[in-house]
């Protein structure tokens, strides 16, 4: 599994430093509220809204580069849509995995 | 080339807007988090260009597009890696981005539709056809972008009011028309149809089940208001 991290942002920031720290900023304002909304939707067994949380957390998980966990995600994804989510603990370990991440950006 | 951005997330917005800002001829003019804002600001506005998320809640991209009658060339955002074939469907769209968008891959869409704009006129609808609206007893015809599209009372399960619009939802498919509840309620046949809340109205042969405050319909729940739920009761065959 590759481990979180920034090659991707910049590449994408092309060299500029103030773009890569606005999205820096973003995902760290971001990610936090994404998956608290994860959360309480899983907990609610609402299979669609907890889809709609994972369809947005699939963007951070790619942009910090975490090729393998984003397979993971899209599965994760339509197993929820079908309602029938099986790779929720493997889900749990990427987005803690992700949150350590940014938390330490 | 004017240009707007819509999508619900931040990152991807401010990913857009700053390769905008590295590309010649290329001015974010407005950007929207929510297809609604955007459709306002269209509504008194022109624009060349749309970068627009397929994904939003409540309304996606593809429900925008079908609000707009002369669309300005639109390039898609996506998180999804497969939505590809059914994005093309669309003539105004001229390209498809998969999120994050990385400055070359955006230089090609945008070149792509600078192309367009420089070729061609405003998209007009050719699927129009001269079909006359008329509403029989068991349908209800509906106009997007000037075309007639014939619904089914019993394919409709949901109308939720959204602003100056509403969504229809459908057994097979969303349709977003710019009308109001109070209009399209008009024309629904009170023994199928109920508003059972202020932004609802239901198909009520198609309830699955009752739950408190609220009715699942498909895999939707949908609430009901304290005054409507003993209407609901009443046209229900209670055991």
């Amino acid at each position: 599994m590759t481990k979180p991290n920034l090659d991707k942002i910049k590449e994408i920031a092309g060299g500029t430093a103030s773009f890569e720290q606005e999205m820096i900023s973003i995902i760290k304002e971001e990610l936090p509220a994404e998956l608290e909304q994860y959360q309480f939707h899983l907990e609610q067994n609402n299979f669609k809204q907890t889809a709609e949380s994972v369809h947005k957390l699939k963007h951070k998980i790619s942009i910090l580069n975490m090729e393998e966990a984003y397979a993971t995600a899209a599965a994760y994804e339509n197993e929820l849509r079908a309602e029938n989510p099986t790779s929720a603990p493997a889900f749990k370990k990427i987005i803690d995995e992700l949150n350590a991440f940014v938390k330490k950006l | 080339m004017n240009c707007i951005i819509i999508d619900d997330e931040a990152l991807a917005r401010s990913i857009i807007r700053n390769h905008c800002d590295k590309t010649a001829d290329v001015e974010v003019v407005a950007q929207f988090e929510n297809a609604i804002s955007a459709i306002k600001y269209l509504n008194q506005n022109e624009v060349d260009l749309i970068f627009l998320d397929i994904h939003m809640p409540d309304f996606t991209g593809f429900d925008f597009i079908q609000t707009l009658k002369n669309p300005p060339r639109i390039v898609l955002t996506s998180s999804d890696r497969n939505f590809a074939i059914e994005a093309f469907e669309y003539e105004c769209i001229v390209d498809y981005l998969v999120k994050p968008v990385a400055l070359p891959r955006f230089l090609k869409a945008v070149q792509k539709a600078q192309q367009f704009v420089a070729s061609t006129e405003p998209i007009q609808d050719t699927s129009v056809q001269s079909q006359p609206q008329q509403e029989t007893e068991n349908d209800l015809y509906i106009n997007i972008d000037r075309r007639l599209i014939k619904l089914n009372f019993d394919s409709i399960l949901i109308i939720e009011a959204k602003g100056d619009y509403i969504l229809i939802k459908t057994e097979g498919k969303n349709y977003t028309v710019h009308s109001t509840l109070k209009k399209i309620e008009e024309k629904l046949p009170e023994s199928k149809f109920l508003k059972i809340h202020r932004s609802y109205v239901i198909n009520y042969h198609k309830i699955i089940d009752i739950e408190d405050n609220s009715v699942l319909i498909a895999k939707d729940v949908i609430p009901i208001s304290r005054s409507n739920r003993p209407i609901l009761m009443k046209r229900l065959n209670l055991l």
